[in-house]
């Protein structure tokens, strides 16, 4: 992997993902926004500039997934995170009900989210049942 | 909830740093644990307890 824990603090309190701390970190994201731009503004074949961009987009994900798996969080921060996000959830699920309602849709992709959670959740409580 | 851990740390010359790397969390949990604004697991506590040699008992005041 190219990017390292310590170059990056987790975001509290401006959405989710990282910050970069050091300035490694933002050479880092310099690095990884820089070809994209520049392979943008080049005259090549769309079809050959969406395959790099689309696998430096992957690459860029899968390194952050694995750089923010790295960033050790005491308990502590673990229980803020966790009612963080279930308070965010929870808001989102209100919004996308209320719209839902006023505007008299009922989207197969919403009916999938609300099915897909309750399973993650019916499974997430699984899994923590004999932890 | 009251505690007595920066007592005891005081007492080994530990700083709110150093107990925090002993025990592998934040100095803002320690900081917050010797305020009893924070209620730790039962791991943390007992953690902490060993290190500042005493037990969760003289160290947490319920």
């Amino acid at each position: 992997m190219i990017g390292k824990a310590k170059w990056f603090k987790i975001r509290k309190y401006t959405g989710w993902g990282l910050t970069p701390v050091t300035w490694q970190g933002w050479l880092y994201i310099v690095l990884f926004v820089a070809p994209i731009a520049l392979i943008n503004s080049i005259s090549l074949d769309q079809n050959i500039k969406n395959i790099f961009i689309l696998t430096l987009i992957a690459l860029f994900i899968i390194d952050i997934i694995h750089i923010m798996s790295q960033i050790k969080k005491d308990e502590r921060e673990r229980l803020h995170e966790a009612i963080a996000d279930r308070n965010a959830l929870w808001f989102m699920i209100f919004v996308l009900l209320i719209g839902a309602f006023i505007n008299q849709i009922v989207d197969p992709i919403f009916i999938i989210a609300i099915v897909g959670a309750t399973l993650i959740r019916a499974g997430t409580q699984f899994y923590l049942r004999d932890k | 909830m009251q505690t007595k851990i920066k007592e005891y740390r005081a007492k080994l010359n530990l700083t709110q740093e150093q107990l925090a790397d002993l025990v592998g969390v934040r100095r803002e949990t320690i900081v917050f644990l010797e305020q009893g604004k924070y209620n730790p697991s039962l791991k943390l506590a007992h953690d902490v307890a060993k290190i500042l040699k005493t037990s969760i008992d003289n160290l947490f005041i319920f």
